[in-house]
């Protein structure tokens, strides 16, 4: 005898699919914990990152301690006039060294009393690890440098000469002021960048990636559950197909996870004015990696047996993945190992996109790459995750 | 399984609160070792992603690096040897190449090659003993002010050299030197380094990224981790088991004390080995025992609490495992789970004080850098468990209401 399914016309399965999708739709939105997960989680984030952040890049905060006089007057000079620093003042030396000691900030200066020569004992408090300290260091040296002049002129008279070294100090002081000074002129190479494109275009490009892969891993309990009760083996009994149900659950999962991407792309665009880029771009790459993310989803489902444990593994295989491919802290900052690792997510080569079409503004052609990356993650997932789920939908139903 | 029932032979001899206490938790934590869940929530999870940040974020990466390309076009001994120098010069996070030209470096700035450039331009050390003395060159990109600062910067002491020169040759020419004793005593002073009021002090005893996202990681899961706790009094419930165990001569409260302290044995197990773990693996320096186990246990104490109001104030499994996660989600992002210390705003470090996370956080972090004064450490450990006994006591009576416990 036929199955039932094998009698059923094209239009009958595509009503099939439809109501199936629709039911998985239906399924996670009665679920309160899955819509905090999907609405409010992912903006409280954009809000907080965004807000509390991405205000004013690219800028070094430096603590300083002690009386601003003599010497140390030009390096707070130049460290209040450089776009590259900012400036926090503390009036006890302890905690000053305490807040870098607990890295809230990367250096600190704390100013002696200025001798009578008009020269300040400068103290730098730094962790000798720290990169931007050592940025620090740098700077200061540089205004600090021509304080000296001096001292080095002084003393290289004073030792091949007969006279004393402060004679040759008083002489060179008199004589500093009289001397022309070389000068350091500086001058910028290219076009000022455009505005950026506001604090919260990195936190939600970012949120968007973390949060439409998580909780399209979260709802793969979902078809473990519908097997465990039995809803998928009743659903077989009837005139439809095992394609029929795993192409409806598929594209079910796959409109959640656009679902949850327009709704962080709509509300960041209206409520924080969040910029998306080229429309066609934007639209193509939200698309591409939802793809990734419901194969993705779907072969969780499939591996592990447990609704439990697929449940359980979601977040921490989420959030891992997310912060191997970038979306918790830009890849420029970690070791080439890790960024080379980062390389083998999805999501890497999804924020590479985000920065392409959002701060270099480029269009579709310019994320064509990553988005055929994009693809291939996805066919690659599928690709196993399909054969294993439809076998076990005709055995275990 | 169920909790062990007295024989019918002692059957006027209940068994005492302790003991049943010990009965319930023992039969809970082995019912909890079989949940794999409970498991990756409360060991590998932690731990996984403690060892990814490590590896991720490491010791010093805090982000600043730069190629500065440096075009020499004077050909003068000082050029050459500043050149030089800084090819050999440990530089730390900042690389120098030798450009040919000053079109060569503007190529590659706008190639974004090189974040900075710095240009002896020709003539440089010939005006240097004139009225008009050439000066250097530094170009910048508008998106790499730090580059530019060091770029200036390292100028900047060029510049300083060659006054030191032309300083040293007028003073030794005012004070009568001849011509050959002028020449040395301004070679001298251009070569040599000028003397910078500028000491390091080294706080090398500082935190270590590890040391602040393992106990961060741990604090999150250990909030998913309680919910099963909660999910086991419910389902206890929903099963009939909680009505057989009352039906024996055990008090309701010990029972409930029982599944209470699973849950905190469980929890203060996930901290202490998440410790253990990073200390054996990475190194990681938690800081001095005594205070690190005083804020662990005041912060088991908290969770519990608030594990237990969680199970007062729901009615089902799904319910509980939905709040649980919402709370932990939650207290993780104000608390700053996710945020590293050194580039955490004023705003988040002031909110995160209004959760347990930010409390323990806050301690942890100044014990793994080696500062944290006992009032402070005394205060966040108060604070933790008056949040655990209040939310305790609360979630108690809600659960004893509920017919729960």
């Amino acid at each position: 005898m036929s199955s039932p399914a094998a009698s059923v016309g094209l239009g009958a399965q595509a009503r099939a699919v439809g109501v199936l999708a629709a039911g998985v739709i239906t399924r996670i939105s009665r679920d309160r914990t899955a819509l905090f997960f999907v609405v409010v989680l992912p903006l409280v984030i954009i809000v907080v990152i965004g807000a509390t952040f991405f205000s004013a890049p690219g800028q070094l905060t430096v603590g300083v301690a002690g009386p601003e006089t003599g010497s140390s007057a030009p390096v707070v000079a130049a460290l209040e006039g450089s776009p590259a620093f900012s400036l926090q003042r503390f009036g006890d030396v302890g905690d000053l060294e305490r807040a870098v000691r607990r890295r809230s900030l990367p250096a600190g200066l704390v100013f002696g009393d200025t001798d009578q020569a008009g020269a300040t004992p400068v103290r730098l408090i730094a962790d000798p690890a720290s990169s931007s300290a050592q940025a620090v260091r740098q700077m200061v040296t540089g205004v600090l440098q021509h304080q000296g002049v001096v001292e080095a002129a002084a003393t290289a008279v004073a030792s091949r000469t007969a006279i004393e070294p402060e004679r040759a100090r008083s002489e060179a002081r008199a004589l500093a002021t009289e001397l022309p000074s070389t000068a350091v002129e500086t001058m910028t190479v290219g076009a000022a960048p455009p505005p950026p494109p506001g604090q919260f275009t990195y936190p939600a490009a970012s949120n968007l990636v973390l949060f439409v892969f998580v909780n399209s891993l979260a709802v793969s309990a979902a078809l473990i559950r519908d097997r465990r009760l039995g809803v998928t083996r009743r659903i077989l009994a009837g005139p439809v197909s095992s394609g029929v149900v795993l192409v409806g659950d598929g594209l079910g999962r796959l409109a959640f996870a656009l679902l949850q991407a327009a709704l962080i792309v709509v509300v960041g665009a209206v409520l924080f004015g969040v910029s998306w880029g080229d429309p066609l771009g934007a639209a193509a790459l939200v698309v591409t990696f939802s793809v990734v993310a419901t194969a993705a989803g779907l072969l969780l489902g499939v591996v592990v047996g447990s609704e439990d444990l697929a449940g359980s593994l979601a977040p921490p295989a989420g959030i891992a993945l997310g912060m191997l491919g970038g979306t918790m802290w830009p890849l420029e900052v970690v070791p080439p190992l890790m960024r080379a690792v980062g390389r083998l997510t999805p999501h890497a080569w999804a924020m590479d996109a985000w920065i392409v079409l959002v701060f270099d503004r480029k269009g579709l052609g310019g994320i064509a790459v990553q988005l055929a990356v994009l693809a291939g993650f996805a066919a690659a997932l599928a690709a196993v995750a399909i054969p294993l789920t439809r076998r076990r939908l005709t055995t275990t139903g | 399984m169920t909790a062990r029932i007295p024989s019918p032979s002692r059957a006027g001899d209940p068994p005492g609160a302790l003991r049943t206490v010990a009965i319930v938790a023992g039969t809970d934590l082995r019912r909890r070792s079989r949940n794999r869940s409970a498991v990756v929530y409360a060991f590998l999870a932690p731990f996984g992603l403690a060892a990814l940040i490590s590896l991720a974020l490491g010791a010093g990466a805090d982000g600043f690096s730069a190629t500065i390309a440096v075009v020499d076009e004077d050909g003068s001994d000082i050029s050459l040897a500043f050149v030089d120098g800084l090819g050999v010069a440990d530089t730390g996070p900042v690389t120098f190449i030798p450009v040919a030209t000053e079109a060569g470096a503007r190529s590659l700035l706008d190639a974004e090659d090189v974040s900075g450039a710095i240009v002896v331009p020709a003539g440089f050390m010939a005006s240097a003993a004139g009225p008009d003395p050439v000066p250097l060159r530094v170009l910048q990109r508008p998106d790499a002010p730090i580059s530019a600062e060091v770029a200036a910067a390292v100028a900047r002491g060029l510049a300083a050299r060659v006054d030191a020169g032309r300083l040293a040759a007028a003073t030794a020419g005012h004070v009568g030197a001849d011509a050959r004793t002028v020449l040395e005593a301004a070679q001298a002073a251009a070569l040599t380094e000028p003397i910078v009021g500028l000491t390091l002090a080294d706080t090398a005893s500082g935190l270590e990224m590890v040391a602040y996202f393992a106990p961060a990681m741990g604090i999150l899961f250990l909030f998913l981790a309680v919910g099963f706790g909660t999910e086991s009094l419910l389902a206890d419930r929903a099963d009939g088991r909680l009505d057989r165990i009352h039906a024996a001569p055990v008090q309701p409260v010990a029972v409930l004390a029982g599944k209470t302290a699973a849950v905190a044995v469980l929890s203060l197990g996930s901290m202490l080995s998440l410790w253990l773990a990073t200390a054996l693996v990475f190194g990681a320096a938690w800081g001095p025992v005594p205070g690190v186990l005083a804020v662990t246990v005041a912060l088991v104490a908290a969770v519990t609490g608030i594990g237990l109001l969680v199970a007062g104030l729901v009615r089902t499994p799904a319910q509980a495992d939905g709040l649980t996660g919402i709370i932990a989600f939650g207290f993780a992002i104000v608390g700053g789970n996710f945020v590293s210390p050194n580039v955490m705003p004023d705003l988040l470090a002031r909110l995160r004080l209004f959760t347990p996370n930010g409390w323990a956080l806050r301690s942890y972090s100044d014990l793994a850098a080696g500062d944290a004064p006992v009032p402070e450490l005394l205060m966040a450990v108060g604070v933790l468990v008056a949040i655990g006994l209040i939310a305790g006591s609360a979630g108690a009576l809600a659960v004893r209401r509920s017919g729960a416990g």
